[in-house]
């Protein structure tokens, strides 16, 4: 499965994606909203995994950039914050999981195969 | 509860306290989270191991490094949050404009961050004053967060600690220079209270991209607790 991995956090991009693909996926990596929409637009992500709070496109905004791109991503958020406001506008916005930092690996894999699961319609 | 009465109960001090801690807690939570990455890489890495995979012990240190990297940039996170808890002590103190303005800086630094705005300390030396030590580190704030929100996104502001006769000035300078909206005036019951109780003023009219706070050296703190 290829997913779709976006914080600004650098060593946290590097240490997950590796994480993840010990755990067989393809990652693909951005630290910024605009890279990440680059890779949305050479290769199909069924998971995307965000940071909620990131310099330049937030979010919950590139959320609704990628969609355009790919109708088809299944979201999931990562975040440092757990603000109520950010929580309901993801809620709001249909997203699969808003997850606090840090997450244990095996509940985050769980949350991504639920999330592609939904997506099949399963 | 309305709107209305919880902004007159909550005072801008408290407000700003509160966006610190947030801005904080929120850093602390990233390098947690890079922290348990990359021990949870350290414990795949033994698991490969275990199963006959080979280790890289260059890579191991590496990792490793990463980790205790993360805990140097933690500790300096909970130092500055230690140094900004302990400005409440004392309502008069004798405290440093740079030092103020250092702490001030890189405990917006991730705000700033998430405006894409830059900001730059002119340092100069030691500016020693005696006022209130939160109060003042508010102003400073406060001047910033207007000075980043007339600069917008891909500004600069520059901050610039001085003497003058008698008092210590702070200088913010904005680019782009069309930024006009820095030199609006401060002039909400709360921004005028909190300038009455430093004995500071703002002079961010005559010039369109500056905001130029003086504080008295030896300020009479106003605000005294029994």
């Amino acid at each position: 499965m290829r997913i779709l991995l976006v914080d600004d956090e650098h060593e946290l991009v590097t240490a997950l994606s590796e994480r993840l693909e010990i755990r067989g996926f393809v990652v693909d990596c951005a630290e910024t909203g605009n890279d990440a929409l680059d890779m949305a637009s050479k290769n199909e992500h069924e998971v995307a995994i965000l940071d909620v709070k990131m310099p330049g496109l937030s979010g919950l905004m590139l959320m609704e950039r990628l969609a355009k791109i790919q109708p088809g991503m299944r979201f999931i958020f990562l975040t440092g914050h757990g603000c109520e406001s950010d929580y309901r506008a993801c809620e709001q916005a249909g997203v699969c999981s808003y997850i606090m930092k840090p997450v244990k690996i095996d509940s985050l894999v769980e949350r991504i195969r639920e999330a592609a699961a939904r997506e099949k319609g399963s | 509860m309305d709107a209305s009465i919880e902004d007159g109960l909550l005072p801008d001090s408290l407000r700003y306290f509160g966006a610190m801690a947030a801005s904080i807690s929120h850093e602390i939570a990233n390098t947690l989270a890079i922290i348990n990455e990359n021990a949870g890489l350290l414990s795949d890495i033994a698991l490969a191991s275990g199963k006959g995979m080979p280790v890289d012990p260059q890579r191991v240190a590496a990792v490793a490094a990463k980790i205790q990297g993360q805990v140097l940039r933690t500790d300096g996170i909970v130092k500055r949050m230690n140094t900004f808890a302990h400005r409440v002590d004392e309502p008069c103190a004798s405290v440093d404009l740079g030092e103020t303005v250092d702490l001030v800086v890189a405990l917006s630094s991730r705000i700033a961050a998430m405006r894409s705005v830059t900001l730059e300390h002119e340092k100069a030396g030691p500016i020693p004053l005696t006022t209130s030590p939160f109060l003042l580190c508010s102003l400073v704030y406060k001047c910033l967060d207007r000075a980043m929100t007339a600069v917008g996104k891909g500004g600069k502001v520059v901050l610039a600690a001085k003497t003058g006769d008698g008092v210590v000035h702070l200088v913010l300078t904005g680019t782009p220079e069309q930024a006009h909206l820095i030199g609006s005036p401060f002039g909400s019951d709360a921004e005028k209270a909190l300038l009455g109780a430093l004995g500071a003023s703002v002079d961010s009219g005559a010039r369109t991209c500056e905001i130029l706070v003086s504080v008295p050296r030896d300020a009479r703190c106003a605000v005294q607790r029994s």
